[in-house]
């Protein structure tokens, strides 16, 4: 599975999201490959999902994948916790193919 | 500046990312195709370096020809990957010692602030390497060594200033700002709070978005730099080959960055979260937009007002260089400036903070470039407050000592 965090230029606050997910991954014990990328580039990336700070201008159907989690506060890896473990149950339920 | 006692294959990046992911454990298969991305994205800002010159020199010279003034867009990104390729492995020294020297403040001073937004405080280092080696003419290894210690100290006041400012706008966060801009974040405070007295203020919430086309920006602003400067020949195909060459630069630098400095962020990240107890982080500026994005556009429309402003009262008063107002810089120190000033004064706060931002940014990058000769010529200059701020302060601290 493939997750992409995206900021403006993609270069500083994605990483910040980067290792933020990171962290809460290997807390549920999974392992996933997970990139940082800029907005604009985010698609050609074709991730399973995309996670965004909230406040950017994302045009959310032109990503694929699927879905987007918009993160109120990169600093809060409770809320980065509660978004990705709530996705992650949804792709199971509708079948969705991730390894 | 030239660097002739280090080859110019970028090995230092190379040995730097092999080490940290060996120490990972990673597979030979990954540390090798890691290693190999970190050199090759050192080539793509190269790239991106000779391509931004071969779009932006001919604006500076057309200009000066014309006016006597030398300018600079403002572009960090732009101006970071020529000072990239001409420092080399030593440029690379630089940036390590300097956050070493950070981490070193952090864990022993027990105000555990540490600037971890990789491409900035690169940037950052070599830029003080460049006015050390500029003003006083040491060897590369001396530089780096002096400019790393440099760098390293005044980026750990850098976090500081700006998680006080960051307490206020989330209590308890232990975050500041490492990206350039908190400058722009005590420039916020102190103007929003101008406006603390007055019984009705009106704050920007959580509405609203703001744009992710900042490179699109920049390059309608060298499409049309190209046809209204004095000087330019007013060339339709000229402009649209420059501006899209502005903007291919641009891209590859960015690219060529997230290659080359990676596995460098991820480590130090690492390093801040073992050795530093109370660890403050210090963030790129987008963390903070979702606090209020209208207030972040409120703050860039104001600074590119006022920007635009001051860089015209540079050439009427016949300034030797002028800074042209770089939407991509301003876009970030304009909007972080918003936020804070939106959080002390509202939405009048938030346009202050942005139009006094705007006028500083175009002040202290024309000062630095002036006082240290930094990319004259090039038709580009480091955008943000502390380029700004600790170029002047250095070069005029080193010119007192010569």
């Amino acid at each position: 599975m493939k997750i992409v965090t995206l900021c403006t230029c993609g270069l500083g606050t994605c990483f910040a999201l980067k290792i933020k997910v990171e962290e809460v991954l290997e807390s549920l014990g999974l392992s996933c490959e997970v990139l940082p990328c800029d907005l604009s580039s985010g698609f050609l990336e074709a991730a399973d999902l995309y996670v965004v700070p909230y406040g950017l201008d994302v045009d959310v159907n032109s990503l694929g994948g699927f879905g987007v989690l918009v993160i109120e506060d990169v600093l809060d890896t409770e809320e980065i916790e509660k978004k990705l473990q709530e996705s992650f149950e949804n792709m199971k339920r509708s079948g969705y193919p991730w390894k | 500046m030239e660097v002739n006692w280090f080859i110019t294959i970028p090995w230092l990046p190379a040995i730097t990312t092999a080490a940290y992911l060996t120490v990972k454990k990673k597979s030979p298969s990954e540390i090798i195709e890691n290693t190999v991305k970190a050199m090759l994205g050192y080539y793509l800002i190269c790239a991106g370096a000779y391509l931004a010159i071969e779009a932006m020199s001919p604006l500076d010279a057309r200009i000066y020809g014309a006016t006597g003034t030398h300018v600079g867009i403002l572009n960090t990104e732009l101006m970071g990957a020529v000072l990239v390729e001409k420092s080399g492995n030593a440029g690379f020294l630089t940036f390590l010692l300097a956050f070493a020297v950070n981490l070193l403040l952090a864990r022993k001073l027990k105000k555990g602030y540490l600037f971890l937004t990789g491409h900035h405080l690169l940037f950052l280092s070599l830029m003080t390497c460049f006015v050390i080696r500029e003003k006083i003419q040491l060897s590369p290894l001396a530089a780096a060594a002096l400019g790393g210690m440099i760098t390293g100290i005044y980026i750990w006041f850098c976090v500081g200033a700006s998680a006080g400012c960051m307490e206020k706008l989330k209590p308890g966060a232990r975050a500041g700002l490492g990206n350039s801009a908190s400058g722009a974040a005590v420039i916020g405070t102190v103007a929003g709070r101008c406006f603390r007295k007055k019984k009705k203020l009106e704050y920007y919430g959580k509405e609203g978005r703001n744009t992710s086309f900042v490179t699109s920006i920049g390059v309608i602003t060298v499409f049309v730099l190209y046809l209204v400067m004095p000087g330019t020949g007013k060339s339709l195909s000229e402009a649209a080959r420059c501006a899209l060459m502005y903007g291919a630069a641009l891209s590859a630098i960015v690219y060529g960055l997230r290659m080359l400095l990676g596995n460098v962020i991820q480590m130090f990240w690492e390093l801040g979260k073992r050795y530093v107890p109370d660890l403050v982080t210090g963030l790129d500026s987008t963390a903070i937009v979702s606090y209020s994005p209208g207030a972040w556009k409120a703050g860039f429309c104001a600074a590119s007002v006022t920007a635009a402003i001051a860089s015209l009262l540079l050439f009427v008063t016949g300034s030797p260089f002028a800074a042209l107002p770089g939407f991509t810089s301003l876009y970030f120190a304009g909007g972080v400036a918003g936020v804070f000033g939106n959080m002390e004064g509202g939405k009048q706060g938030a346009a202050l903070a942005g139009a006094v931002t705007g006028i500083a940014v175009i002040l202290l990058t024309s000062g630095l470039v002036l006082l240290s000769g930094m990319g004259v010529g090039y038709g580009m200059a480091l955008g943000e407050t502390e380029y700004g701020i600790l170029g002047c302060l250095l070069s005029v601290v080193l010119n007192v000592i010569k």
